[in-house]
């Protein structure tokens, strides 16, 4: 008997003010399911995390997400993050003059008092903090620093990761956490995500490269072209694109099409 | 309390008919003052009747109008003094009440060896800085240097001798107190000497009334070779005083002057930073947070100067502007020929919140040396929409986001303190700013 699905995305249609970029994608993902999607570049993948997480600077045309059984998409970005929506941000950006304990206790009571639960107090947090730092090989020294300013690539990347580890979101978006990582970093950060992983939450990787699903390995794998899911499989999927790239998979397309007609 | 308050009306030159009479009442007391200080006080007074107030066609007050001096009508009857706030038992306190020495409010207990601290007419009488006095500060061509120096009634004087070390701040605290005059005027004068290697903190606060008042007042900090002094410079005076303050340092080989000035109160308030680079290897940092909100202006004019080589400057300000409040920053950075290996950085950045608001961000560059590095840079905006769309990301709320980002803005002056629990006050006043007009921002 299969669960109930965590997240369905049917027909999303999604557009910037100069082009639709998202043209009736569906997508449905159970309890403690891996998605991986993997696509060329300007496919759409970018704009699917950020149009899951409620940026505002897109504009829904079409379609519907549920999440959990409610509407997401009548929710605006920090309720998203509340109801356990997160985002691994592709580029992090550096928030001078907050520093990264300060900032992530605002976020980790935000969620707790949406939830009716009670404030978690410094002390408390530090710990939490320190155990959870130990997740991704974080520095303890950063949660006292100013958040991700002066930080490198890899150590941004860490710190999303932290940051999901705290939050303990139902359902995490990774947009290209494995851009710029060195080996190092990338064992780090996956090592951190599998150990997140259980039946309860469930991830949607976004990546380029088969190299990531090496170490978080995926039930599925869809490909994503020009705002369509047009190839679903298993992790065989992600190596056959790692080896062949995108060509075929267009071919493949084309031919379908003119079978079809 | 408010006691109400007739006011005559107010008249064209108001103030400066004000002033005149002081002056003469000035120069018919002459108190105890040595032969010396009658005659540069007479001389004073002569500047300030000769040069007159500054019209809005002088180039330093061009963006500054000194019309609300003339406003400023004397009250009849007002409320009480304001409260002094509480003082650690250690702590080393000097009270000017109005300009002058409070010997009952202040707290001068076990100095150091080789700090001396007095009001500044006892210092005056005894040891004579007259050859020191009014040099860095000079009442020659200026005419609130003059009016003060017609009519200081008292300051402080701290000197620490070679090598000497105050290890606890030195906090000044002028006080505005109406209950004392119907228009409480303060023309404090304070007199700083560090000599070869001496180190101190010196805070100054100024804390007003609710009523109409007048601080006019000049800091001396001359540092000699090798000497580290970090200055505090705030300014809390209540929302109808007018507040022109200057602060005139001079630094030798190697000194060190690490300067912070806040600025949350007065209807109209001015700080002057006046810095002479004198001897190489000299380091300067100044920064600055300036907090007008509705009714309010706020201007801060700075002027280092480099005239010797290997000297260093900094000027790092922050604005955070309510209501139709006003701010000026006017940074100007020479470099004296010759004074090559110089390094020269400015900054300024401003956060309106409301459409109302306004700033003038001025950098200058005189530059007379080719080997320098200088940079400079003002912006004027509102909160990144990038960092708010991350906070709310993670499940922080709109408002609290703003709020988050809007305190971070301002901390990252003061986060810079090292004295932990002045730092943590700044960081207290600044989050009840927030609280009443952080709220105020329009919606991007």
């Amino acid at each position: 008997m299969t669960r109930p699905a965590l997240f369905e995305i049917r027909d999303l249609k999604a557009r910037v003010p100069e082009a639709e970029i998202l043209h009736g994608l569906s997508l449905t993902i159970g309890p403690g399911e891996v998605h991986a999607i993997m696509g060329p570049n300007g496919s759409g993948k970018s704009t699917l995390a950020h149009v899951l997480t409620g940026r505002e600077d897109y504009e829904i045309v079409g379609g519907s997400v549920r999440f959990a059984g409610a509407d997401l998409l009548a929710m605006n970005v920090e309720e998203r993050a509340r109801a356990g929506v997160f985002l691994s941000f592709q580029y992090p950006i550096e928030i001078p003059g907050v520093a990264t304990a300060y900032f992530l206790r605002a976020a980790l009571n935000a969620v707790r008092k949406s939830k009716g639960l009670p404030e978690i107090d410094a002390m408390d947090f530090l710990t939490l903090a320190k155990e959870k730092a130990k997740l991704v090989q974080m520095d303890q020294r950063f949660l006292s620093r100013a958040l991700n300013e002066g930080f490198s690539g890899g150590e941004k990347k860490r710190n999303e990761i932290f940051q999901m580890a705290v939050l303990e979101p139902r359902f995490a978006i990774l947009d290209e956490t494995d851009s710029g990582l060195d080996v190092d970093a990338l064992r780090a950060v996956s090592n951190g995500v599998n150990a997140l992983r259980s039946p309860e939450r469930s991830f949607l990787v976004i990546t380029h490269y088969h190299r990531l699903l090496e170490h978080i390995r995926p039930d599925f794998v869809h490909v994503l072209m020009k705002g369509r899911i047009v190839k679903s499989g298993g992790p065989e999927l992600a190596l056959e694109l790692d080896r062949r790239g995108y060509q075929w998979v267009e071919e493949e397309l084309a031919g379908t099409a003119g079978a079809s007609r | 309390m408010n006691e109400t308050l007739v006011a005559p009306p107010a008249s064209e030159g108001a103030f400066l008919l004000r002033a005149s009479q002081s002056l003469q009442g000035a120069l018919a007391r002459q108190k105890g003052d040595p032969a010396w200080l009658c005659a540069r006080r007479a001389q004073a007074v002569a500047q300030v009747q000769a040069l007159g107030l500054p019209g809005p066609r002088a180039e330093a007050w061009r963006f500054t109008s000194l019309r609300a001096l003339d406003k400023l009508a004397p009250l009849a009857r007002i409320g009480g003094a304001p409260a002094l706030p509480a003082f650690a038992p250690d702590a080393l306190v000097l009270v000017l009440r109005n300009g002058r020495f409070d010997a009952q409010a202040s707290q001068l207990r076990a100095l150091p060896p080789g700090v001396a601290v007095a009001p500044l007419e006892r210092a005056l009488a005894e040891e004579r800085p007259a050859a020191r006095f009014g040099e860095l500060a000079r009442a020659e061509g200026h005419f609130f240097n003059a009016l003060n120096e017609a009519l200081f009634d008292g300051g402080v004087f701290l000197r620490l001798e070679s090598g000497a070390v105050l290890d606890r701040p030195l906090q000044i605290v002028h006080l505005v107190d109406p209950s004392a005059e119907a228009l409480p005027s303060a023309h404090a004068r304070v007199h700083v000497i560090l000599e070869r290697g001496a180190s101190a903190h010196v805070l100054e606060r100024y804390l007003g009334a609710e009523g109409a008042s007048f601080s006019n007042p000049v800091t001396e900090l001359l540092l000699q070779e090798g000497a580290r002094l970090g200055y505090a410079r705030l300014q809390e005076e209540g929302p109808q005083a007018i507040h022109l303050g200057r602060v005139a340092a001079r630094l030798e080989r190697d000194a060190a002057l690490q300067g912070l000035s806040v600025m949350w109160g007065a209807q109209l308030a001015r700080a002057e930073f006046h810095v002479e680079l004198a001897g190489n290897g000299a380091e300067a940092s100044i920064d600055g947070l300036y907090l007008p909100a509705e009714g309010q202006h706020h201007d801060h004019t700075l002027s280092l100067r480099h005239l010797a080589p290997h000297t260093q400057s900094r000027q790092s300000f922050r604005g955070i502007l309510a209501g139709n409040g006003r701010a000026v920053f006017r940074g100007q950075v020479y470099v004296a020929p010759g004074a090559q290996k110089i390094d020269a950085r400015q900054s300024c950045k401003n956060l309106l919140l409301s459409p109302r608001a306004w700033v003038d961000a001025l950098p200058q560059l005189e530059i007379h040396a080719d080997d320098v590095k200088c940079s400079h840079g003002a912006t004027i905006g509102r909160l990144d929409a990038e960092a708010l769309h991350y906070l709310r990301a993670r499940g922080i709320g709109r408002d609290e986001a703003r709020a988050l980002l809007t305190f971070a803005f301002a901390n990252e002056i003061l986060s810079a303190l090292p004295e932990e629990a002045l730092r943590s006050s700044l960081e207290a006043q600044l989050r009840s700013w927030l609280a009443t007009h952080g709220k105020e921002t329009t919606h991007a």
